[in-house]
């Protein structure tokens, strides 16, 4: 029986790691993963992260948790630059066995867990958000889940003891999330007094122990940012605030299954009169990264990985109901329930493979325009861009980005992504150079996308050749400032 | 009470430590030549007493209406005084003896006592109220003695002296009057009645809310704000983010006996409604570490599962509390102004100007060690980035003279935090038709505008 269900995880974990493979493209789906290529460039180089980034919105002190630069640097100097993209696709496999251990907490039959695993691999927010990727996300989810899986278990076995205490320094080396999920165990811990419960001794302690431990190590790598930003500035200063719970994305993003499931099965353990522990902990999860997003310290996809893999972890207890039922039925025959099994998971597979799909692979001739103007050799004139192509700038062409998606110690980003849209959207010539000037854009990039998210076919201005000439063009264009407010 | 060496060995100790604290603020300004009175509260604070001396004036920079209470009064005879900074030290210690004193009447044993009473002096919003000296600072004071006084068994002497310096608190602002009812009444029902002092207490706040015109303005601040101005947050505000944590946790766990401490709980809510809705100050807040002593103090007290666990979650939970501590001592030891600052708005005195052009975190300086008044920065927002940032003379003199702005006071930190080096405004400076360099103190400057 435990080589079957050992074979059965190992072939759910190759599902979904083959499938992560397959859609490895030749460039990164998002720009951060190019920031992480810059701070793991700086650590093999010098040994130490960027905190001092001369590039970023002009030059700005942005200080990192560098756990998951030094792991991604390990990873790098020991593999080729494929096993670093295989990487985080490895970690994001592992979200599906994390998903199948924490499911057994809630059930004892195993085969109905793995199908709450496999929902968890295939996640489409978290599917999205780390496919083809370095960005820290990938870890961070692992880690914080398996942090989770820990702390359910600390009460039943001694070993837990170890693991939990190695995954909170991991996390919080990598990432200021822990912060967030501390104020998620406290939450817990004050959703189990509400219920008449009290919290057990050991999680008590572990609560103390990892509160300390986490303001400890945030307010020592964060600690020269001071008065401007604090706490709050740590988590929120890490995402861009345009979260919204629309419908449509929300279904989309959470995959309408899982999301049924999920909700109906928090409802069953919720009715149960013990051992409530569990479930409380995962609707503390949900209600915090929830709450978390519309706040705006974590954007929308974040926010959806992780109510989409709550949710799947909590869909083993729907199903637990369903066959329970099912099996009750004379027409209870194996035929049936593996057709409802395949009727769920194929379009929970399809879901997953499609959200990844859409989201779009970084495109050759930007990469190349930016090497050029990397070739320039320019280090005192800015490239004006939208903010979510800053990380791209800074590592392809070398040049100071106007923003970039680091909003911690950032100037006013609200401020910023208006002046961007306004400096490709304005007619008036003197209304783009105001912002050129202030900013010191010597630069100006230019693809489709960029006009077709700024709803504009040219930009009207650039006819006027005495002040901005075209330097580069292969579909992509970049074009240099020549005048001032001065001097026109 | 009975005061035994044990008790006097523990008071010593948390004088020390309240010296300790308060005189490494004093002595790093003292050798940087720093003035001994810094941030923009307690310059506003001597601006106003300066001006009070009657119930009703108006401030004649900002041209706005102000009603004085009894605190304004009580601040402008310290600031007379002439030792100030001896004052306001010792002050500080007097809080800590108080809120420890006062603890310990309340049958609170000796370690949680002690425990709390170090946690307030380590607390960032000790070091910025008594530091130097702001408008909370008096008040505080007087409310924790008259608490100490007030709640005496069996010593009428003590409970009339304790009912006056609660009633003279209650003059002292409608948040404090508020505050003081809501303990006297508060009191009486949790513990022991005590009606002529709610009846008394009652009468003085009526009378001061007549006599000093109390009001209140609405003015809801952002939840994001809100936070940063209770939790020190590795800067500013009244806790530190450890003692803000223990604290909510200790308060939670003694929910079971929340029929005596309502009145506790009350004060926390008044105080943070204060921050989150009337934008005022909410002093009382930094007494709140008398949860945290309590936490602190059951922390020690409890029998771990996880022996390893203990000791680190102690090495941890202290070194986040002193490590606020160390910022929050480094932040108030820098803090404006410096003495090139100093030197500058001094020398700005003497100067015949209309509206002074700088940045808003130096409004309150220049209005009072300078007297001079300043541009509305939130109000010409627009005007001010215009000049700031842009590099053409025919932009930004006409916006300073719609601005009546004939000087301006450009600070060191304030250059190089404002404009990248040689740019923007200062590009411009270098045009000796337009700009005159007056003085120049260490970086800080005050330059003429000459059309």
């Amino acid at each position: 029986m435990r080589a079957i269900k050992v074979f059965t995880l190992v072939t759910l974990f190759l599902l979904v790691f083959s499938t992560r493979l397959f859609l490895l493209t030749e460039n990164f789906t998002d720009d951060e993963s190019y920031y992480v290529l810059r701070q793991v460039e700086s650590i093999r180089g010098r040994g130490t992260p960027i905190t001092m980034d001369p590039l970023s919105y002009g030059g700005k002190y942005a200080p990192v948790l560098p756990g998951h630069y030094y792991l991604m640097g390990a990873v790098r100097m020991f593999g080729s630059f494929f096993a670093f993209k295989v990487f985080p696709a490895i970690a994001g496999a592992i979200i599906s066995i994390i998903g199948f251990f924490i499911a057994m907490e809630f059930t004892k039959q195993w085969k109905l867990a793995v199908i709450s695993g496999y929902f968890a691999g295939f996640a489409p927010a978290f599917f999205k958000l780390t496919i083809n990727s370095i960005n820290n996300n990938s870890v961070v989810i692992a880690l914080t889940f398996l942090t989770v899986l820990y702390l359910m278990r600390l009460e039943k076995t001694k070993k837990a003891f170890t693991g939990l205490i190695v995954c909170t320094i991991l996390l919080t080396l990598v990432s200021p999330f822990s912060l967030i999920l501390l104020g998620i165990f406290w939450v817990y811990a004050g959703f189990l007094k509400l219920q008449g419960q009290k919290i057990k001794q050991r999680s008590f302690e572990y609560l103390l122990f990892a509160t300390f431990l986490i303001l400890f190590i945030n307010h020592l790598a964060f600690i020269k940012l001071g008065l401007e930003s604090g706490i709050s500035g740590i988590i929120f200063g890490s995402a861009v605030h345009t979260t919204s719970l629309a419908w449509i994305p929300v279904m989309g993003g959470v995959n309408i299954i899982i999301l049924l499931l999920g909700v109906m099965g928090m409802y069953f353990s919720v009715k149960k009169e013990k051992g409530r522990e569990g479930i409380s902990l995962m609707i503390s999860l949900g209600i915090g990264v929830i709450l978390m997003g519309l706040f705006g310290a974590i954007k929308t996809t974040e926010m959806l990985s992780y109510l989409g893999i709550v949710l799947s972890i909590t869909s083993v207890n729907s199903l637990v109901v369903i066959f329970d039922y099912l099996k009750k039925l004379k027409f209870a025959k194996v035929p049936f329930v593996l057709s409802f099994i395949i009727i769920i998971m194929i379009p929970v597979f399809l879901f997953g493979l499609y959200s990844s799909l859409t989201k779009l692979e970084i495109e050759n001739q930007d990469i190349m325009a930016l090497e050029f103007l990397g070739t320039l050799n320019n280090s005192y004139g800015a490239t004006i861009a939208p903010i979510e192509y800053g990380h791209m700038i800074t590592y392809f062409a070398k040049t100071k980005n106007v923003a970039d998606t680091n909003l911690l110690n950032s100037p006013s980003h609200e401020k910023i992504i208006k002046d961007i849209k306004s400096a490709y959207t304005t007619s008036y010539e003197t209304s783009a150079i105001n912002i050129f000037d202030e900013y010191g854009v010597l630069y100006i990039f230019i693809n489709d996308h960029i006009l077709k998210d700024y709803n504009i076919t040219k930009i009207n201005y650039l006819s006027d050749g005495s002040c901005f000439e075209e330097i580069y063009n292969n579909g992509t264009k970049i074009y240099e400032v020549k005048c001032n407010l001065i001097s026109i | 009470m009975q005061f035994n060496k044990h008790l006097a060995r523990n008071l010593a100790f948390i004088v020390l430590l309240g010296i300790l604290i308060l005189g490494t603020v004093t002595m790093i300004r003292l050798s940087n030549n720093a003035p001994m009175i810094f941030g923009p509260e307690s310059y506003k604070g001597i601006r106003l007493a300066e001006l009070s001396t009657k119930v009703t004036f108006t401030d004649p920079i900002t041209n706005q209406v102000i009603n004085a209470d009894s605190s304004l009064f009580l601040f402008r005879l310290m600031k007379q005084s002439g030792f100030i900074e001896i004052i306001q030290i010792t002050l500080g210690l007097l809080l800590l003896t108080g809120f420890w004193g006062f603890l310990i009447r309340l049958g609170t044993p000796d370690k949680m006592a002690f425990i709390s009473a170090a946690i307030l002096a380590l607390s960032p919003g000790f070091i910025f109220n008594f530091a130097t000296p702001t408008l909370s600072t008096i008040p505080l004071v007087i409310f924790v003695w008259g608490l100490f006084f007030w709640v005496a068994q069996g010593n009428l002497f003590e409970n009339v002296l304790g009912l006056l310096l609660l009633m003279g608190v209650a003059s002292m602002g409608i948040w404090w009057a508020i505050s003081i009812i809501l303990v006297v009444v508060g009191y009486s029902i949790a513990v022991r009645i005590r009606a002529i002092s709610v009846i008394l207490v009652l009468i003085t706040s009526a009378i001061s809310f007549y006599f000093f015109k109390y009001s209140i303005i609405f003015s809801p601040i952002p939840f994001v704000e809100f936070i940063k101005q209770v939790i020190f947050e590795l800067g500013g505000g009244y806790l530190s983010i450890a003692a803000a944590i223990l604290g909510l946790i200790g308060l939670l766990t003694s929910w079971a006996k929340r029929k005596g401490i309502m009145t506790i709980y009350l004060l926390i809510i008044l105080s943070c409604l204060q921050i989150a809705i009337f934008d005022s100050p909410g002093p009382i807040l930094i007494l709140f570490c008398g949860f945290s002593g309590n936490m602190l103090y059951r922390l020690f007290k409890i029998k771990w599962s996880m022996p390893p666990l203990k000791y680190t979650t102690y090495t941890f939970a202290f070194f986040t509390i002193i490590l606020s501590t160390l910022v929050a001592v480094s932040n108030a030891a820098s803090m404006a102004p410096d003495a090139s600052e100093f030197n500058s708005l001094t020398a700005l005195k003497s100067i015949d100007a209309n509206v002074i052009f700088s940045g808003k975190e130096y409004d309150q300086y220049v209005h009072t060690i300078a007297g001079k008044n300043t541009v509305d920065y939130e109000k010409f927002s627009n005007a001010s980035q215009i000049i700031y940032t842009s590099q053409n003379l025919k932009r930004t003199i006409p916006q300073l003279n719609n601005l009546n702005v004939t000087h301006l006071f450009l600070p060191k930190k304030l250059k190089e935090e404002y404009f990248e080096e040689g740019k923007g405004l200062l590009f411009l400076l270098r045009n000796n038709e337009s700009f005159n360099l007056l003085s120049d103190f260490e970086g800080t400057q005050i330059w003429e505008i000459k059309s």
